[in-house]
């Protein structure tokens, strides 16, 4: 496809696809074109009128961000008509700007303020007053400031067409027009609406706003970017693993945000992962390590901390190497998670270690017949089964690609899922709402013969034709991404892994796993294997003790973890917070968050990036693994222990064939480096088929079909472990005070 | 959360269109005609109606200078003030109404009878000044003429 | 008298708007004809016919029709223009008002030849009257089978919708309207494509005037030529002009195109009113250059003559002012209008008029400057060719043109003695 035409640009030849747009082909090859309305992938606008251009045989200036180029095409950017042309285009934009550029929080980083700069002094002939307009908080997180508006529309854009929210519109007509969400200016009930913007609260209107209209309310006035140091790390708040620039002040988190666009979600973040970071800062961080004295814990030094858990981690292994147990999680970095498998093997000699996490990723890589799709493959992709997974709440990068994929190429999407998830409602073609905990069936429907089908319908609780539709539509696809839920397990998950090779391989077929945590998948290429559960089971009988990291199960599963910890001897807990499950501790460590040290995250594309220091941490905080590391001296054991995460992450891609080749260097220049994993081999799908049939078999028949929709932040807006330290995400969507005291008592 | 003939006259219009998105400026007319003006009430209803997001119905009700969001009262005096009309003494209109009623352009009386609006050009240039009174229009006017129509309304 | 009555021909008529009254005048026959010719034929008839759109910019109503990509397959649209807003224009609501069979049949012969089933009378709210009009004249046509399913036999299936707009000028511009009429703001679209290959939904489109609509079955009975001779080489047929302003007898006239301006005025309109003297005159609607007394004299109502004395043909709405007349209230006055109706899609429409009607109400106010004519005219400069629709420059040409011809009423608003301090440029 695409064919080639010439055009000359300010007297030089160019080549370009034809159909390209011309300010495209301008910015690429390093022609400076003005602009604000344009905006790569969303749809054209021509509304601003600063990247006008003279084209040779059109009659008036044409504005490029909406003119095609063509064969033969003669183009003008740099003549005297058009900097006067942009100069009267500035004085209009500018005539009603407030130019506060001093309190405005875009200042420095504004599109209009470089722009002004570019052009020299623009005439201050604005000799009538200007609109005055109040500005209006939209949300905790959002305000707009009407006055600095340039009516781009970007932000309109990016929450119809990339967020698929349509939140934001324009209201009022000609001067009076202004942007924003349903009720704002509805005469003085308007205002006491209070926060009237009813969507995701991404902040991506935010981030590509090009002047300082739309501000993050958490960050104002805290800092000028100026005296900002940023740093590119990684998010931390799903497997998605977003690029952040975490802006910090002294030692004082201020905001993230995304402008960097080089890493794998471009501009894009969550409401998590843009406003759910400043924990990190909270006054509520453990600082000292604690032990416990009856109902008390005291501050001790690091000393002390280390020499009473060795003595007790020494006295009860002495026994029976088994009697103590490692437990990582998900969260921890790559680092952290080998040194704590380490410990467990060559200092403790225990068996018994793992994480605790409610996932089965280990066997479906063990299954694994495909590649693993990039979040920018997917957006490429032309057919996408989706398996479970909510990912507009769970997953946000992963479910902003698959829209692009829908959006941009009218990707076939198929969902079969128990829930009615907002793609399963918007972008999907094919949906297939099955009976919770079904998903067995629909996939051994693609297994097993077409005479299966009506049964297997039944077991899903869906339409005949519709599997019917599905299974053709799979077996038929040349090229198939597969997405897959973190509620697909066991037996169902490692067939959806074999799936591509009952397939047959030369088809381009590839993979997304769901994975939950911002490590789950790096936790597991570590060695820590989601059993936790399992190990549960033997506290207070096999196993004695338990050095705990970064998890928190009391507050995620409830009762029986905490009778099960009760019922240890001794319990060590390295956490930020004092959590619930901290509470139960013998002794607690204080570590470092996320951006307090370097190390690598495995996203769910098992793609390997960085994390790296932005600031120090409060007291004295130490990563995990130097934790450990201490531990060990401690205890006089030798796990080989490296003293900087560089070395450990040498020892890893050393070990592990598919972290091979993969270097700090090399993730700093590419951003993401994708693991290369080996490709297991396919089972004969008889196999397969007998265990879907034991799965099967467990469907509750008489569970009936979920009827509501997922209702809009049902997963991004709950407050976790992290979040909740996070005052603008607490104000949002916190517990109020009476459900606070709640959970701590209870 | 309408009447049924009026409930009736929603689905008609509907029907009507390839598209049903196209039936929004209709039914905004006929919400705004029953209830005087448009309503939060009537804002949320027409979306679902029409399978669209609040903000997008309000986007087109910000619009349009014939929509109103707040009360209008009973009689809304829209006169033009555009070229022609000013030619023919529209001003002179305005500022004898202004004096009668006692109130602003843009305001209410303080009995909700009357709102006196500015609008421009009616399409009746030719039998100008102008002015229509919610959708009758008065052509020719003078301020005397005005008096009279005023005093006759119901 | 020149006057000639064509399209409004029947405008005396009692029950005019009955389609027995239609019928017994010889209506839709000109369909009957049609239907039996090919659509290319009618469409050539209307190219021949020299008939240009009545709505303003006076393209070839044959040649628009013939961008239609007829063999694409979607649906086809016909779009009546009936938005008339343009200051000083009042035609199209007597067309509507007292003959809507004429533009019923006008729209029908339109459709088939553009292979439309559906067609839609985009119609300004104010208007409200109107609409129960003309529904009642479709609901007859559907009756007597002139409009619905296999008109007259002929297999050909047409409906026309009366959609209301609710108050905006800018619908008038047809991407803004076929937006409106989709249930969205009225803001233009990006022009390509044109509405003749993406239009209404997406599919090909024409959008026409009333007027224009209105003059096609004249066109079909009586053939191209004739239709043509009526008016110049070039502007072909007869056209309705609204007078208004300072003239003893304003109102619609219908003349042959070329009809000279002054007998427009002397004639139809009986002359100024109380024997004043003529000062100026906007002859196409507000949109259009204003033009002195001297320049009035040589004007003749075709699209050329126009062009040839710095004006446009435009709508149609002459609007006359006598000496008394101070030019810069009237500019005030539109600029105040085009502010009022800009869309705001565009920087220099949303910004431009609204800094000069601050500069306007500036200089009301007997704040102005010397300087401030200067800054006037460079802003209309940067409107001017850099807006995204015509609604920018249709801003401007009043302002400029005024400036040029009436320079005196500016200057004598301005302050005498030049304030202490200057602003920096
Ligand atoms: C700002 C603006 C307002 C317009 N208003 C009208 C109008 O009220 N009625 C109309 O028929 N055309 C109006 N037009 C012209 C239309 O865009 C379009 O050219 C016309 O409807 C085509 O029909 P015609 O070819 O039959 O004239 C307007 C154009 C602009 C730019
Ligand atoms: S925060 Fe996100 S969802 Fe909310 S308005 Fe902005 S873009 Fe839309
Ligand atoms: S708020 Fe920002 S992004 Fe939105 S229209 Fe205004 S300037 Fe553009
Ligand atoms: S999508 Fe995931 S990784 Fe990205 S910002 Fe949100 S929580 Fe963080
Ligand atoms: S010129 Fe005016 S009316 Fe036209 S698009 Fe621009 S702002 Fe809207
Ligand atoms: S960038 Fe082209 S008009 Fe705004
Ligand atoms: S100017 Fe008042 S009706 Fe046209």
């Amino acid at each position: 496809m695409g064919d080639i035409v010439n055009l000359k640009i300010n007297g030089k030849d160019y080549q370009a696809p034809k159909g390209k747009l011309l300010i495209e082909v301008c910015l690429e090859n390093g022609i400076h074109v003005p602009n604000f309305c344009y905006y790569p992938d969303l749809t054209p606008q021509a509304a601003c009128r600063m990247c006008l251009v003279r084209i040779e045989k059109m009659h008036k200036l044409a504005t490029s961000c909406t003119v095609e180029v063509g064969e033969g095409m003669v183009v003008h950017t740099e003549t005297e008509e058009l900097l006067e042309a942009r100069k009267g285009m500035l004085d209009f934009i500018l005539g009603n700007h407030p130019l506060d550029c001093p309190v405005c929080d875009k200042g420095g980083q504004c599109e209009l303020q470089d722009m002004v700069f570019e052009h020299g002094t623009v005439y201050a002939h604005y000799n009538v007053k200007k609109q005055a307009t109040p500005e209006w908080r939209l949300s905790p997180f959002i305000a707009y400031d009407p006055q600095r508006c340039v009516r781009c529309y970007r932000c309109i854009r990016e929450c119809t067409e990339v967020m698929d929210v349509n939140a934001l519109g324009k209201i009022f007509r000609g001067t009076h027009e202004v942007i924003g969400p349903y009720g704002l200016g509805m005469d003085k009930r308007g205002m006491d609406k209070g926060y009237s913007l009813d969507c995701e609260q991404c902040g991506n209107c935010v981030e590509i706003c090009p002047v300082g209209a739309l501000l993050s309310v958490d960050s104002r006035f805290r800092s000028r970017p100026w005296d900002m140091k940023e740093t590119v790390t990684t998010c931390t708040h799903c497997g998605d693993g977003c690029q952040i620039n975490l802006g910090v002040r002294g030692n004082d988190y201020v905001r993230v945000a995304s402008k960097d666009m080089k890493g794998i979600n471009g501009e894009f973040l969550c409401v998590k992962g843009r406003y759910g970071c400043s924990f990190i800062s909270s006054q509520e961080r453990i600082t000292k390590p604690m032990i416990r004295r009856g109902d008390k814990f005291e501050e001790v030094s690091w000393e002390e901390a280390l020499r009473f858990t060795a003595n007790k981690l020494k006295e009860i292994s002495a026994k029976n190497k088994d009697s103590v147990a490692i437990l990582g999680s998900p969260r921890l970095t790559n680092e952290s998670s080998f040194t704590l498998r380490r410990f467990a093997e060559k200092g403790l000699g225990t068996s018994n270690f793992g994480q605790v996490a409610d996932s089965d990723w280990d066997r479906f890589f063990a299954n694994l017949t495909a590649p693993i799709a990039t979040h920018n493959q997917v957006k490429k992709a032309k057919n996408i089964l989706m398996i479970g997974g909510d990912a507009t709440e769970n997953h946000p990068l992963s479910a902003m690609v698959i829209r692009y994929a829908v959006r941009k190429h009218n990707a076939n999407l198929m969902v079969v899922n128990s829930r009615r998830t907002k793609i399963a409602r918007r972008q999907a073609k094919l949906f297939l709402h099955i009976r919770p905990e079904s998903e067995a069936a629909i996939v051994a429907a693609i297994f097993e013969s077409e005479s299966e089908l009506a049964r297997l319908a039944d077991l899903a609780k869906v339409k005949v034709e519709q599997l019917q539709k599905l299974r053709e539509k799979v077996l038929g696809s040349e090229e198939l991404t597969i997405v897959v839920g973190p509620e697909v397990q066991g037996a169902t998950l490692e067939a959806v892994a074999q799936l591509a090779g009952f397939l047959n391989k030369e088809r381009a077929v590839n993979y997304l796993p769901l994975a939950k945590y911002n490590n789950s998948i790096g936790s597991v290429d570590m060695g820590l294997k989601p059993n936790g559960h399992n190990l549960m089971k033997a506290f207070g009988s096999q196993i004695q003790a338990l050095y705990l990291a970064g998890s928190n199960p009391v507050e995620q599963y409830g009762k029986d973890w905490e009778n099960a910890l009760r019922k240890l001897s001794f319990l060590a807990v390295a956490e930020l917070f004092m959590t619930q499950t901290a509470r139960l501790a013998d002794v607690v460590f204080p570590v470092n968050s996320f951006a307090e040290q370097d190390g690598t995250f495995t996203n769910n594309a098992t793609q390997v990036q960085r994390v790296q220091r932005a600031l120090e941490g409060a007291g004295q905080v130490r990563p995990d693994w130097m934790v450990i590391n201490a531990l060990a001296r401690e205890m006089r054991v030798d796990i080989g222990a490296k003293g900087s995460s560089v070395s450990i992450f040498r020892d890893v891609t050393a070990e592990l064939a598919s972290y091979n080749g993969i270097t700090y260097e090399r993730i700093k220049k590419e951003s993401a480096v994708q693991t290369t994993r080996a490709l297991a081999q396919t089972k004969d799908s008889s196999i397969i088929c007998k265990d879907l049939a034991a799965e099967c078999s467990k469907i509750n028949t008489s569970a009936e079909l979920n009827k509501t929709n997922v209702a809009q932040g049902e997963g991004l807006f709950r407050i976790g472990t992290m979040t909740r330290h996070s005052p603008v995400m607490q104000e949002a969507f916190g517990e109020s005070k009476e459900e606070k005291a709640e959970t701590v008592n209870a | 959360m309408f009447s049924p003939e009026i409930e009736k006259k929603i689905d008609n219009t509907i029907e009507k269109y390839p598209h049903k998105r196209s039936a929004l400026l209709p039914l905004i007319h006929i919400a705004q005609n029953e209830q005087g003006h448009i309503t939060e009430e009537a804002i949320a209803y027409i979306a679902e109606r029409l399978d669209l997001v609040p903000v997008e119905v309000y986007e087109v009700a910000t619009f349009y200078s014939m929509y109103f969001l707040d009360p209008i009262g009973k009689y809304n005096l829209q006169v033009c003030r555009t070229i022609s009309c000013m030619l023919c003494g529209a001003y002179d209109l305005i500022e004898h109404l202004q004096n009668k009623l006692n109130i602003k352009i843009g305001q209410v009386t303080s009995d909700g009878r009357f709102r006196l609006t500015e609008v421009e050009c009616l399409g009746s240039c030719s039998t100008a000044p102008a002015m229509q009174i919610n959708f009758d229009y008065h052509e020719n006017l003078t301020p005397e003429k005005v008096d009279q129509i005023l005093a006759k309304l119901p | 008298m020149a006057e000639l009555k064509v399209l409004t021909a029947r405008f005396g008529t009692p029950n005019s708007t009955h389609i027995d009254t239609y019928l017994r005048d010889g209506g839709y026959k000109a369909l009957e004809k049609a239907l039996k010719m090919t659509q290319d034929d009618v469409i050539n008839e209307v190219k021949k016919s020299a008939l240009r759109g009545r709505g303003g910019a006076g393209f070839s109503a044959g040649v628009k029709w013939s961008f239609v990509p007829r063999q694409l397959n979607k649906p086809k649209y016909l779009v009546c223009n009936a938005d008339e807003s343009e200051p000083g224009t009042c035609k199209d609501r007597p067309l509507m008002e007292l003959d809507p069979h004429q533009l019923i049949e006008g729209m029908a012969i339109g459709s088939y030849a553009l292979g439309a089933n559906l067609s839609f009378i985009y119609i300004r709210g104010e208007y409200w009257y109107l609409i129960d009009i003309l529904e009642k004249a479709i609901q007859q046509a559907k009756d007597r089978g002139y409009l619905g399913k296999n008109i007259l036999g002929s297999g050909f299936d047409h409906n026309i919708i009366v959609h209301p707009g609710a108050g905006a000028y800018i619908c008038g511009e047809e991407t803004a309207l076929l937006n409106s009429l989709e249930g969205k703001r009225g803001h233009p679209r990006i022009k390509p494509p044109f509405p003749a290959v993406v239009g209404l939904y997406g599919c090909p489109t024409v959008v026409n005037n009333v007027e224009t609509l209105a003059a096609v079955p004249h066109i079909i009975n009586k053939g191209a030529d004739w239709y043509r001779e009526l008016g110049t080489e070039k502007s072909g047929g007869s056209k309705m002009f609204s007078l208004s302003g300072h003239v003893n007898k304003p109102g619609n006239y219908e003349v042959r195109m070329g009809y000279p301006l002054m007998d427009l005025i002397n004639i139809e309109g009986a002359g100024m009113r109380g024997g004043k003297k003529l000062k100026a005159v906007i002859v196409g609607g507000s949109s259009v250059p204003i033009i002195n007394a001297e320049a009035a004299a040589k004007c003749n109502l075709d699209y050329e003559s126009c062009q040839s004395v710095g004006t446009m043909l435009g709508s149609g709405g002459v609007i006359v002012m006598d000496e008394t007349v101070d030019i810069f209230e009237t500019t005030f006055n539109l600029i105040r209008f085009y502010n009022h109706e800009s869309c705001g899609w565009c920087t220099p429409c949303r910004e431009g008029t609204d800094w000069l009607l601050k500069i306007f109400k500036k200089i009301k106010a007997g704040m102005g400057e010397e300087s401030d004519l200067d800054l006037i005219l460079k802003l209309c400069v940067n409107i001017e060719g850099r807006s995204h629709c015509p609604l920018g420059e249709a801003a401007v040409w009043p302002i400029t043109s005024a400036l040029k011809h009436f320079s005196d009423d500016f200057k004598k608003h301005l302050r005498k003695s030049l304030p202490v301090l200057t602003m920096a440029k």
